[in-house]
């Protein structure tokens, strides 16, 4: 044997080899790099677009206000009015919880303004300032009113664009409105803008397809237009439903529990539920999306991976005499094995990043097309990077295996 | 008269680099598909030697080459190669063996076509694992030798017959190898381009390179040392 002493580690060599291969053969791997950075580039759009869908709402969600309770009748209209809920109760469950109860009551109405140009179907809901502290809206404009204000309103951002589009700067001081209460006009200073609660409201305006999909009680519960003080509609002591604040350190689910044994002691037939419940089995039946979007990045690269496989196979069966050749020179099974990985892994690198940069600018298109930030997130780059890579790798397999079985003797034989 | 024949081919005792004893090789299983390429060659050669192998087609001459550079196994014989055993040597073992100890030329190049002349003449001293600047120089000079320092950056479809073939040189001996095969290595060549490449061969002879060509044209054998005449897998001559 020679004394030459190798300079470059044996199981190195297919890697120098294999990378010059792809940069030497561009040509040969232009149809598996194009293919491949259209399965990336469309993994990692998914990818970040799903993901980014389902920060977003987790997002809004965790804005409700997790530590609130809802108390409202039963939908059903043969129970709903045994609800029995009083300003008393209202009370009673502030105390159970440690913390602060703010009662309403729900009206739908018409909203005009003041020159009656617009006329707009709207839900009052009749509140006590106690509102403000309890629910704690996002306040754009202006204030919330006071004790004592009688003429005074707050509206939501939607319902001071529908009315006021002039005045779009969202300047609550000088508008007046008039509600119609029990057909009689009452015309209200416009204190405050909150916003739309976690802008739901907005979106399912402009996307309408979830509308349908959404309960009823949900869009009655969270979607009030016009806060009126309770004085508008009489103030007795019967309430439609009210809205509990649970104290520092209470669980507000325990909470929700505690309010509803005391309900059933009392025989209402009120619902309670509390927001974290609720926030809660929204996650867990949004944890689909993940399923849906693993599922599918999974699928277009697998079919992917079986075009590749199918391709480099193709590929490798042209390369028999090369392979032959290099055989012959020296190479041995497993340096040839490498090299083909190699050049797989190579090919699939370049294009996990050229398809990033596509998706790149896909997701901002897409953004902008459905309104929501899409941006792609280091985990979606490194889910989808590291386990394409493995997939490209995985489909290469079969054919390096079938290109390190090249017996160069059966070769040379067929050239000659 | 094969006694004697048997007795030429061990040689004259020397440093043996290459000793058949028995070696046979089959092909297919069964009656109907079974053939017998080599029937028991037994074969020496010594270093330094030159001996050329000829016979009429389907003599078993290119699967003897193909033995003797570990590119195939025998079925039943033995083969040592440089005092080692070959048999029992791993896929490993016998690529290293071609890549440093044999050199290869055959009648059809066997070049790769999308390589320049000088990647070409580099690609067994990459697997060796020389750096690419020491296998650049060592492949430059390779082909310096061979009167090819112009056309190095050349692809074998943009270099003649004969310059593709000094390429295939270049590359066998930029091995530095020991022994070197050689295929109907002017085949595909008219004489002059023939000439220029035997004469490649003979230099390398003469610096010291075992050399086996086979061949079945008498002006190749001539140079030739000895040569084994092989007939339906037997060696059926040795001359002188």
């Amino acid at each position: 044997m020679s004394d030459d002493s190798p300079t470059v580690p044996r199981l190195l060599v297919p890697l120098r080899v294999g990378i010059r291969s792809v940069w030497r053969h561009r040509s040969r791997f232009l149809l598996i790099t194009l293919t491949l950075i259209a399965a990336f580039a469309s993994s990692f759009t998914l990818s970040a677009t799903l993901s980014s869908v389902q920060r977003r709402i987790r997002g809004d969600l965790r804005g409700v206000g997790l530590d609130l309770i809802n108390i409202h009748p039963d939908p059903d209209p043969t129970r709903f009015f045994a609800h029995g809920l009083t300003v008393s109760d209202c009370e009673r469950f502030a105390g159970l919880v440690s913390g602060e109860c703010a009662p309403a009551n729900v009206m739908p109405t018409l909203a005009r303004t003041e020159d009656a140009t617009d006329e707009i179907p709207v839900l009052a809901l009749a509140t006590t300032p106690a509102w403000d502290r309890v629910a704690r809206h996002e306040l754009i404009a202006g204030r919330f009113f006071g004790a004592g204000e009688t003429d005074a309103c707050v509206v939501d951002e939607w319902v001071y664009k529908r009315l006021f589009p002039e005045g779009a700067t969202l300047d609550p001081n000088a508008p007046t409105l008039d509600l119609l209460v029990a057909g009689e006009p009452h015309r209200l200073r416009v204190v405050g803008v909150v916003r739309d609660p976690f802008r739901i409201r907005q979106r399912f305006e402009e996307w309408d397809a979830m509308g349908s999909a959404r309960s009823h009680l949900v869009r009655f519960m969270e979607f009030k237009s016009v806060y009126v003080p309770r004085s508008l509609i009489g103030g007795g002591d019967t309430i439609l439903l009210a809205v509990v604040r649970a104290g520092d350190g209470v669980d507000p689910i325990d909470g929700a529990a505690r309010i509803r044994e005391y309900l059933e002691e009392r025989g209402s037939t009120a619902w309670v539920w509390a927001r974290q419940e609720w926030v809660d089995s929204i996650l867990d039946a949004t944890a689909f999306v993940d399923v849906i979007s693993g599922f599918l990045t999974f699928m277009i690269l697998a079919v992917t991976a079986l075009m590749v496989a199918t391709v480099i196979l193709i590929v490798i069966r042209g390369r028999f005499r090369e392979i032959a050749v290099r055989r012959v020179e020296g190479a041995d099974r497993r340096q040839i094995l490498l090299q083909v990985v190699v050049e797989n892994a190579a090919v699939a690198a370049v294009s996990a990043v050229v398809g990033l940069a596509l998706a790149a600018g896909a997701t901002r298109w897409l953004g902008d097309l459905l309104g929501v930030p899409v941006a792609l997130g280091r985990s979606d780059v490194l889910l989808v990077g590291v386990f394409g890579m493995l997939v490209v790798i995985a489909a290469g397999a079969l054919p390096a295996r079938r290109a390190a079985g090249v017996d160069p003797v059966e070769v040379i034989r067929r050239e000659l | 008269m094969e006694q004697r024949s048997t007795d030429r081919a061990n040689g004259s005792g020397g440093a043996a680099v290459i000793e058949l004893r028995g070696v046979c090789r089959v092909f297919g299983q069964g009656k109907a598909s079974r053939v017998e390429a080599l029937k028991g060659i037994d074969l020496t050669v010594e270093r330094a030697e030159f001996i050329a192998v000829t016979g009429p087609s389907g003599s078993g001459k290119s699967t003897l080459l193909h033995v003797l550079g570990c590119l195939d196994r025998p079925s039943a014989g033995t083969y040592r190669l440089l005092g080692r055993e070959t048999s029992r040597l791993s896929d490993r073992r016998l690529s290293a063996l071609r890549n440093r100890q044999i050199g290869f030329v055959f009648q059809a190049f066997n070049l790769l076509p999308g390589e320049s002349a000088l990647e070409n003449v580099m690609l067994p001293l990459l697997y060796r694992g020389v750096r690419p600047s020491a296998a650049r120089e060592e492949a430059m000079a390779a082909l310096e030798s061979v009167g090819l320092a112009d056309r190095i950056g050349h692809r074998p479809g943009e270099l003649s017959g004969g310059e593709q073939q000094r390429v295939a040189v270049a590359r066998a001996l930029v091995k530095k190898p020991e022994i070197l095969l050689a295929d109907e290595p002017t085949g595909n060549l008219d004489s002059v381009n023939g000439r220029a490449v035997m004469d490649l061969i003979d230099a390398a002879h003469a610096s010291g390179v075992t050399v086996v060509v086979i061949t079945h044209e008498p002006s190749l054998a001539e140079r030739a040392r000895r040569v084994v005449t092989l007939h339906d897998g037997r060696i059926s001559g040795v001359e002188p």
